[in-house]
């Protein structure tokens, strides 16, 4: 059951139906229903992944938590003569069991995740490898499916069960409950990777009908649409006819056809995430932002703080935290500064992290090469801007005359940023690394633009789809940059007289409703779903 | 309603009255944008037939229910002078079987016709509802006068997650909106329109015959060449269609009606194109046993009773006017039950194809080492020769007009790109290939064509 169906609209209206006019008791209840009902509409039998997670989050937090507290108790029995004897060996053992309990679940759930996503991957590589020994074995390969959001469900409770591991709460102690926070349906899809601490308590707590925030929410579910639809499903009519054939095109046409994906992407997945916002919203329920406008970024790192917010949250609480905060990792700093001096020594290890942390967001997206240039490309840029951040600010400081917060360098400094994303946008919309490359030299060597004067039309793409594209990127962009600005656009419009606000209605609702039967078959699939 | 009673019963009230008022602009915008569509010949067609019925009443002796192969290929005027009965054509484009249940309860609210001669061409009968394309469903749709038979009409025909373009058109033909928005307004608010003047019914190659024929004036058969392949012979998608046909002999029972059921002549070549054409046969003969109804199907015709030369067809799958006149007589003596079965058809398509007087397919493959090959399906035992034309692509894609003659007749059906584009500059070209039985008087009998690549 896709977001954009009819089939979901009814469902949805079934649901904010039973939620409000039930007893408020029963809203986390429904939800839960609703939520497995929505996840096993597209497999019943890749529910059983999403039961496994929950099952073995839940069980392994609550040992932990049981842990943690009979610790905390029984040092709180003892008396300061053996709290000074024992104290350090009691607590260490009992990390070691808590730790334990801990690698245990996530092996098993990030294991899972390896094995359908990254085995074969993994398989033929090795296979490569070894034959290139002359070595007769070869490992199989299953051609797995993947469970529809398995990433972001298990990214989701693993985060949990770190955090319960940290003591930063307590675990939850109702299984049920804890189900619907691992499969809130409009969520568990294609994210955002909620918190517990940021989400749960709103999924159990009792929501009274809000006729502003059910507006909101509707209104947030149509913008949604809007983007995916009329930028994300008409662009990828461009991008996916031009990647079929992909050699027949001049680098100019490919590069037009990059710009169209980084168009697309954004208007699909931030779409996508729009939708699930505001369904939440209808039911009182506030969801974390995945997305802060990233085009107005004016350096890669600003950008991965606006594009995919939760998942970069994530590799920074879960990943780069753990590895910044390692006793290795200590050592290392430590023989850094005394080989680099204090600068660079400081800064090596923090390099190294982020580097990892971006090879990781690379391999998250997926199993391949490009996945992996794409986050190793990513990780450079990020770790230039570290080395880079000093130098600069020493640059600006001996330069009084350069000021950098003047609009014409912003515009420069997001004009370079977004120079540097298209080209990483190269690894993420090839099919596969070798044609990353070919895209990306054709580009650079065989520029060619007189062949975009018939580019629309041989693609069969055509004007009025330009039009269609153009008139969707330019509502985006005037929303955004009307946020980054600081207005709030859907306070604003409420502000204005009926006809006014009626009119943008009609006119996004007939947007998305032309486009999506227009569109047929391909219309309400989304791109990070395959994640 | 405990969670809706603290905002208060007049701004509950006030949301809803707002969303009435919403929905019902929603409406009136939606029902507007309907009004923009361009209105073609085909979608005129259907209306008026569908008016001209009703304005008939309950005179019509003869109904025929079908789709595209019914109106292009049944001289109702003509049987008429033959039989000397008022018959009508109640068909559309691409009208399933199901759509054809539906069309006849609507009929017998009105009129109960003697004889009812229901379409089962190969293609009708093995489509089941993946294959149900909205088009038809409008043109049906629109034309039903509001009633509960309407509303099943809807339940059965529309998937699911179709029913908003079920119910609003231009939600499906997004595109068609801006095609000619104001040329299709003035066309519906004209008077021809509203006054249903069959005049403007018409395009550059048919006009409307009346009695809801609407017959073709010439023929594309020789520009089609190719590989004419149908739809294949599909037992399980035909069982859903035997549901509809038994549905509509059941129907037309109930009210008294006899009922023919009709396959229209197909070429040669799109018989022999169609994998295992005798199964259909087959089906056709059950059905026909089991019903006890009549079923022919036209393109087992002997050719001593009608023969299926060129200019009979519009294209492969239909009849042009000429050979609609043609089969009127075949057609008259099937209905009034003066046929000899026996005498007049083939046993099989392999009699079929034995007794074909010329080439009745031809295509070219590429061998990919730079020469081409013609193929042909011509009676066995017969000898064919082909002759050879090519044209550059245009950078739009579409090849240019103009051909030119690259070999001559001659019985050698492989010719090398080097020995005909020698001399031309490296391009797209098209290769077209002619092809006749060896002594035949005709210029050419069937054509392909193939696209290569000249370095």
């Amino acid at each position: 059951m896709s977001f954009i169906s009819l089939g979901f609209f009814l469902f949805s209206a079934a649901l904010f139906a039973a939620y409000f006019l039930l007893p408020r008791r029963f809203q986390w209840m429904v939800l839960l229903a609703a939520s497995y009902v929505f996840y096993a509409s597209f497999s019943l039998r890749m529910t059983m992944y999403l039961l496994f997670t929950t099952a073995s989050v839940f069980g392994a937090a609550l040992w932990v938590d049981t842990l943690n507290t009979r610790q905390k108790g029984f040092l709180a029995a003892q008396d300061k003569d053996w709290l000074k004897k024992h104290k350090k060996a009691y607590t260490a053992a009992g990390t070691r069991k808590k730790r334990g309990v801990m690698a245990l679940a996530l092996l098993a759930n990030f294991g899972i995740l390896f094995f359908l996503k990254y085995y074969d991957f993994f398989a033929l590589n090795l296979n490569d490898l070894i034959g290139l020994f002359g070595a007769p074995a070869r490992l199989p390969e299953f051609s797995l499916i993947l469970p529809l959001g398995l990433s972001f469900y298990t990214f989701q409770a693993a985060g949990y069960l770190i955090d319960v591991y940290r003591g930063k709460y307590p675990a939850d102690r109702n299984p049920a409950k804890f189900a619907l926070f691992v499969s809130f349906f409009p969520q568990v899809v294609q994210g955002p990777i909620s918190r517990h601490d940021q989400l749960a308590h709103q999924l159990y707590a009792q929501h009274p009908f809000s006729y502003t925030q059910f507006k909101y929410g509707v209104q947030l579910i149509f913008w949604g649409m809007f983007k995916k639809l009329l930028i994300g499903d008409v662009g990828a009519q461009l991008v996916n006819t031009v990647l079929k054939r992909y050699t027949e095109y001049a680098g100019s046409e490919i590069a037009v056809t990059v710009l169209f994906f980084m168009a697309q992407i954004y208007g699909d997945f931030s779409g996508g995430m729009d939708i699930a916002r505001g369904i939440a919203q209808c039911m009182g329920i506030d969801m974390v932002q995945n997305f802060e406008r990233p085009h107005f970024a004016v350096s890669v790192s600003d950008y991965w703080r606006r594009w995919h917010i939760t998942l970069g949250s994530w590799m920074r609480d879960y990943v780069l935290y753990s590895i910044s905060l390692s006793g290795a990792w200590a050592k290392l700093g430590k023989a850094a500064r005394k080989r680099l001096g204090n600068y660079f020594g400081k800064l090596l290890p923090t390099c190294l992290a982020m580097f990892i942390v971006f090879m990781l967001v690379g391999i998250w997206h997926g199993p391949g090469w490009k996945y992996i240039a794409f986050g190793v490309y990513n990780g450079i840029f990020i770790v230039g801007g570290i080395l880079m951040d000093k130098p600069l600010k020493a640059f600006f400081a001996k330069h009084p005359g350069i000021n950098p917060s003047v609009p014409g360098w912003r515009v420069l400094a997001v004009l370079k940023t977004m120079f540097i994303i298209f080209i990483s946008k190269f690894f993420a919309c090839a099919p596969d690394f070798d044609v990353a490359m070919y895209m990306l030299k054709s580009t650079f060597t065989v520029w060619n633009p007189g062949a975009l004067a018939t580019f629309f039309i041989r693609t069969k793409f055509g004007y009025l789809n330009l039009l269609i594209f153009l008139t969707g990127c330019a509502c985006l962009f005037l929303v955004s940059f009307l946020q980054e600005r600081g207005v709030p656009v859907r306070g604003a419009l409420a502000k204005k007289n009926i006809v006014a606000r009626w009119a943008v209605y009609y006119f996004i609702l007939f947007a998305v409703l032309l486009m999506s039967s227009g569109l047929g078959g391909d219309a309400g699939e989304f791109f990070y779903a395959q994640y | 309603m405990r969670n809706i009673k603290h905002t208060g019963h007049s701004a509950v009230g006030r949301f809803f009255v707002k969303l009435l008022v919403f929905l019902l602009i929603f409406l009136v915008l939606a029902s507007g944008l309907g009004m923009l569509l361009p209105v073609g010949p085909g979608g005129r067609h259907v209306r008026q037939v569908f008016h001209e019925f009703r304005e008939a009443g309950d005179d019509v002796d003869i109904l025929f229910v079908g789709a595209s192969r019914f109106y292009r290929g049944v001289d109702t005027p003509a049987l008429d002078k033959q039989l000397g009965t008022e018959s009508y054509m109640l068909s559309s484009a691409g009208q399933r079987l199901m759509d054809s249940y539906y069309v006849l309860k609507e009929v017998y609210e009105t009129a109960t016709p003697e004889v009812v001669v229901l379409d089962v061409g190969i293609k009708r009968t093995c489509e089941d509802m993946d294959d149900f394309g909205m088009e038809s469903f409008y043109r049906i749709y629109g034309n039903l006068r509001p009633s509960l038979n309407k509303a099943a009409y809807f339940f059965s025909r529309v998937p699911f997650d179709n029913y908003l373009i079920g119910l609003f058109r231009c939600f499906a033909n997004p595109y068609d909106l801006l095609e000619s928005p104001l040329d299709a307004v003035k066309t519906r608010l004209s008077t021809s329109y509203r006054e249903y003047d069959p005049a403007p019914i018409r395009t550059s190659n048919s006009h409307y015959g009346g009695r809801g024929y609407f017959p073709v004036d010439k023929t594309r058969l020789d520009k089609e060449g190719g590989k004419v392949r149908f739809k294949d012979w599909q037992a399980e998608k035909a069982a859903f269609n035997e549901y509809y046909i038994n549905q509509c002999i059941e129907l037309c029972r109930q009210n008294g009606s006899k009922v023919v059921l009709i396959n229209m002549p197909l070429t040669v070549g799109s018989v022999r194109g169609t994998a295992d054409y005798d199964d259909y046969l087959a089906f056709g003969q059950r059905m026909a046993q089991a019903d006890d109804v009549f079923f022919c199907d036209f393109s087992m015709l002997k050719h001593e009773i009608f023969a299926p030369v060129h200019s009979y067809f519009y294209d492969s799958y239909h009849m042009s006017g000429k050979g609609a006149e043609a089969c009127a007589p075949v057609l008259a003596e099937t209905i009034a039950g003066s046929l000899d079965e026996s005498k007049w058809f083939y046993q099989d398509s392999a009699s079929l194809m034995d007794a074909s007087p010329y080439v009745f397919n031809t295509w070219l493959v590429d061998n990919k080492d730079g020469t081409v090959t013609a193929n042909a399906y011509a009676p066995p035992g017969s000898a064919v020769e082909y002759r050879f034309f090519y044209a550059p692509v245009a950078a739009n894609g579409e090849a240019q007009p103009e051909y030119a003659l690259a070999r001559e007749y001659a019985a050698e059906p492989t010719v090398a790109l080097a020995d005909m584009l020698n001399g031309q500059a490296p391009n797209k070209y098209t290769i077209r290939v002619e092809a006749r039985l060896v002594g035949s008087g005709e210029d050419f009998e069937q054509a392909g064509k193939l696209k290569v690549t000249w370095n």
